[in-house]
């Protein structure tokens, strides 16, 4: 009897180590959790669909964490420079890569090591989001010029290239009686200083020069003040303090002809669905009026590693995952998210007008600062502008404050010598 | 004469109530329920509603149709109930911790055979600790947790809520035990019986109802506290009060799950206080009386 | 007593000290962590105060500025909008949940029924979480979908843009801060209004005075401690409102609903300036403990007059 069951016994330890070195080989992280912080809506969600393909390939298990723009900055700060290492990757918004560089993990070797291929990004956003200083922080993985979901139906001929034009334009078709405004905007003030970014810069104006000298007293300033005063009167009075999903809401509803918050974020994933939008088939994208130089806001992100991080081979494997050219692909198809790699705009899918447009903005688009100084800096901006929107204050003030924000601002978040403006 | 008025004099209170005339008394009790009930009513039924009645504009006031689905949405997608759990955590121990030595302190402070002017000086002392806004010692409080490595624990929140709390628990404890007659603690006294046994023998039983309220006013300001929360949670201990700001500041218009979350929370310390509410009405009123 | 004593000195003066030591033991925890947790932490704000400490700079290195920090306090324009904005949110919600709060106690203070559920339901609102009510009543009051704009076009009265309007939003803001407290007022007046001894009142009656007479001449005098406390506690509570403000308006639109707490907080912990926010706390609770003074020689004021 006892014959008969030891090669019995011996098969079956032969398959199990068999087995289990097989799927040890396979599985090199079973087991561990890695933990990635990424913005709410399309991003987050991107990144959660990676989970089955994360678990497969590593064996780890997939957390992500999410919170809103507004407190999201706050939230990847708190833990950076807290050294606690909760998040093991982060998705940094490229305005932010100066003030977490510090903390960040150097992806150098991590590129050399796999051959990572970094010329497959568009220079202009790579330069802007993961490069710092010479120093590779994170990859790109998503980013949008600062467009606008216009209706086909009621402007056929396409955007206009000057802002006059573009507020004239505005006020035709500015119709509340009839409930559609001239545009849907997300007036609050933690966004629309984007938006307002765009217009100036786009009249040649700046915030700063190279050498960091506030520059932003100026008539562009004021012009583009008035240029946001008069769109501002073809809105929902409620505009002021919508933030991006109110103005997409609107625009979707049919009440607006014209809305620039961040389309990606959400029209053109719900634009053409007959259950969430009264406008299918009736929109597309476009960009701001060129005026001076068709500068626009540039809104980019990279993937990081925490340096606090316990897991950072996984949180390199993640980052590979997420940047892939197919996980790409696959983000704009189903969460429409654009690719910053130079190969996705080359398919004949993007060869449509509003894409090329897309494509050449990005070849100019600048985001505002990328110190530590840019959070100050923003909100200086932005209050401020939302303050002279909401009657608070007039344009003199409104320009004199955000100089003394800037002012203030540097003062109080010294740039590093030999860091040159490179943005505006 | 006077006294076939139509007032309702054999309660005194009858009095009170018609203080500016019958007409007035009832329009002010009306409106105020009304003030109070509409938007109780508006929560409930938000929560209950399917998602196109809560998005619907003109706003279904009454809806024909409730569902789950919202509070369904939060479990599953919200982690809900870990934040439920690490929230009823928080709160309980921080409310046994304060109970325990907030009540004790108390008692010193009242009937304690320490000096006159020590316990002026500590008074005074808890009741301006009682004062000034959590946020002065948010900053400080951050660069210490932060150099402990205790960011994110639920410890460094029991530790800071406890904080919060203790100097109304102190002033509130100290108000029902001063009103216990001194004749008991003498007999205690003449029968021997130490400081700890007169306390925990004679007092404490007594002033049983004046523990609860004191344990219920503490269960509440923990459950609702949020600037704490906020600034020392990164995922592991996100209170039910960030997960409610959360909504508010991404998913504008996500009404139903808000809705819903804020509905959870309110059960508890509602239930709370309806069952105990003769507790919690003369913890109220103590805490105000001492000042 | 003092024969016992003579006879009897050692062991009661024995159990004395052992009673004191024990009295200590109780009293020492509490006090131990409130220092540490509490006084510490205020003290090291304050010595932060005199420096420029910025968190966020990785290899950040307090530097002493001396009274650089303060001098800041005094000129920054938003600093005063923030603090002025708290003034009249203090001023316009207390003085309402004051009066307010005292009438409807009046009103339900009979033992029927009514008034029992009345109180009841009052409690609801003071014990929801700030950010819950805030959310809630932000959720009533957006312009678009919000049921108060729908219930007001119902009356006539077209939509109002409650939160991005700068007076308006205010007046949002106060109005959420005395929905939820008015009914702590009610609350506790109510149980102060039930101590009042009655034969006063009686009296009165019997000397043929109106219920108004009555509640000028006996109640009201006898009530203004309690008054006082109450406005007190919710005057200097109004200074620390963070949540609702948080939530609703998030301190919008441009500066209109900014608090000092969520300026504070702003600089400390968006802007980690360690030094600026330390400057205001310290303020802060040197004028929160003069307001505290103010009311308690009040108090004791209207006290001794009765």
């Amino acid at each position: 009897m006892k014959k008969r069951w030891l090669p019995l016994l011996l098969c079956l330890a032969l398959l199990l180590s068999v087995v289990s070195a097989a799927s040890a080989g396979a599985k090199p992280y079973d087991g561990q959790t890695l933990t990635v912080l990424f913005m709410s809506s399309v991003y987050a969600d991107a990144a959660r669909s990676l989970a089955d393909e994360f678990k497969e390939a590593t064996g780890a298990t997939l957390e992500v964490v999410d919170y809103p723009y507004i407190t999201l900055h706050d939230k990847a700060l708190l833990d950076l420079t807290s050294g606690t290492g909760s998040y093991d990757v982060i998705d940094v918004a490229c305005q932010w890569d100066g003030e977490f560089a510090p903390y960040l993990e150097d992806l150098g070797p991590y590129i050399e090591k796999d051959q990572f291929d970094t010329e497959a990004f568009i220079d202009n956003v790579f330069n802007q989001a993961g490069k710092w200083q010479g120093v590779i922080m994170g990859i790109p993985n998503a980013n949008t010029p600062q467009v606008v979901a216009y209706r086909t139906d009621l402007i056929p001929e396409g955007l206009p290239a000057t802002w006059d034009e573009y507020c004239a334009l505005l006020e035709k078709l500015n119709d509340p009686a009839n409930g559609v405004y001239g545009l849907a905007t997300p007036g609050v003030r933690e966004q629309y200083g984007g938006i307002w970014d765009s217009i100036l810069w786009s009249l040649g104006g700046a915030w700063a020069d190279e050498d960091w000298n506030i520059v932003i007293d100026s008539p562009e300033a004021r012009k583009a003040l008035e240029i946001s005063k008069r769109q501002i009167a073809c809105a929902d009075p409620a505009v002021l303090s919508w933030g991006l999903e109110e103005a997409i809401a609107a625009f979707l509803d049919g009440r607006a002809a014209v809305c620039d918050a961040w389309p990606t974020l959400g029209i053109t994933k719900k634009g053409n669905d007959p259950e969430q939008s009264k406008i299918v088939g009736k929109w597309t994208l476009g960009t701001f009026p060129y005026e001076k130089n068709g500068i626009t806001n540039l809104s980019a992100w990279d993937v990081a590693i925490n340096a606090a991080s316990a897991k950072k081979d996984l949180g390199w494997e993640f980052i590979k995952m997420y940047t892939s050219p197919e996980n790409q692909q696959r983000f704009y198809e189903e969460f429409y998210i654009f690719s910053p790699r130079k190969a996705f705009w080359e398919q004949d899918s993007m060869k449509a007008p509003e894409f090329v447009t897309l494509r050449t903005a990005l070849d100019t688009a600048l985001m505002w600062w990328r110190i530590a100084a840019s959070v100050e800096a923003d909100t200086a901006i932005g209050t401020n502008v939302n303050a002279f929107l909401a009657g608070q204050i007039d344009a003199d003030t409104a320009v004199a404050n955000m100089k003394q924000g800037l002012e203030q601002a540097l003062k109080m978040n010294p740039v590093e010598p030999g860091v040159k403006n490179f943005n505006r | 004469m006077s006294l076939k008025r139509k007032y309702d004099f054999t309660s005194p209170h009858g009095i009170l109530s018609n203080f500016a005339g019958r007409p007035v008394k009832v329009a002010l009790i009306v409106l105020s329920m009304t003030v109070v009930l509409f938007p109780l009513y508006w929560l409930v039924t938000n929560a209950l509603k399917l998602e196109r009645d809560y998005l619907a504009y003109p706003p279904v006031l009454i809806p024909k149709e409730i569902t789950f689905e919202s509070f369904v949405e939060l479990f599953e997608k919200n982690a809900f109930a870990s934040s439920l759990a690490t929230t009823l955590i928080i709160t309980a121990v921080t409310t046994l911790l304060c109970v325990a030595i907030g009540s004790t302190a108390a008692y010193t402070l009242a009937r304690g055979p320490i000096g006159r002017k020590a316990k002026n000086i500590f008074g005074v002392w808890f009741l301006v600790q009682k004062m000034y806004p959590a946020i002065v010692t948010a900053i400080p409080v951050f660069i210490v947790m932060r150099a402990l490595r205790l960011i994110d624990t639920r410890f460094s929140l029991i530790i800071m809520n406890t904080s919060f709390n203790l100097p109304m628990i102190i002033w509130l404890m100290m108000g029902f035990f001063e009103q216990l007659p001194i004749s008991l603690e003498e007999s205690g006294m003449l029968d021997g019986a130490g400081f700890y046994k007169r306390f925990f023998y004679l007092i404490l039983p007594i002033t049983k109802p004046g523990l609860i309220s004191a344990a219920i006013l503490t269960f509440v300001a923990t459950w609702n506290e949020f600037l704490f929360s906020v600034i020392l949670s990164i995922k592991r201990t996100k209170t039910l009060p960030v997960i409610i700001a959360g909504f508010i500041t991404d998913r504008g218009l996500d009404w139903g799950p808000m809705a819903a979350a804020s509905v959870l929370m309110l059960v508890p310390v509602v239930l709370l206080t309806f069952f105990l509410q003769k507790d919690f009405v003369q913890g109220l009123a103590m805490g105000a009386v001492k000042g | 007593m003092e024969h016992r004593l003579d006879g009897k000195t050692n062991r009661l003066s024995l159990s004395k000290r052992k009673d004191t030591w024990a009295a200590w033991s109780f009293l020492v925890p509490a006090s131990l962590f409130l220092f540490v947790t509490s006084f510490l932490p205020l003290l090291y704000s304050a010595y932060l105060s005199f420096f420029r400490f910025k968190m966020n700079l990785p290899k950040a290195v307090p530097l002493f500025i001396g009274l650089e920090n303060y001098a800041r306090v005094f000129t920054d324009s938003q600093l005063a909008t923030s603090a002025l904005n708290t003034l009249v949110f203090a001023l316009a919600s207390v003085s309402v949940e004051m009066a307010l709060g005292l009438m409807v106690a009046l009103a339900i203070s009979g033992d029927g029924k009514i008034n029992r559920v009345a109180l009841a339901i009052f409690i609801v609102p003071m014990i929801m979480a700030p950010v819950a009510a805030g959310t809630l009543w932000r959720m009533m009051l957006d312009s678009a979908t919000g049921v108060v704009n729908y219930l007001l076009s119902l009356l006539g009265i077209s939509g109002v843009s409650w939160l991005a309007n700068t007076t308006t939003a205010m007046v949002s803001v106060i109005f959420v801060n005395i929905w939820q407290l008015t009914p702590w007022v009610t609350v506790v007046v109510a149980a102060g209004l039930k101590a009042l001894p009655q034969d006063c009142i009686q009296a009165a009656l019997v000397d043929g005075a109106t219920p108004f007479q009555v509640f000028r001449r006996i109640v009201l005098p006898l009530i203004m401690p309690l008054l006082t406390v109450i406005l007190m506690i919710r005057f200097i509570d109004a200074f620390k409102v963070f949540d609702t403000v948080y939530v609703m308006t998030g301190g919008g639109p441009g500066l209109a609903t900014e608090m000092l707490p969520n300026f504070i907080y702003k600089q400390g912990l968006k802007y980690f300036d360690a030094g600026y926010a330390g400057a205001m706390a310290v303020l802060f609770v040197l004028a929160m403990t003069l307001v505290v003074l103010l009311f308690v020689k009040w108090r004791s004021w209207e006290e001794a007059k009765l």
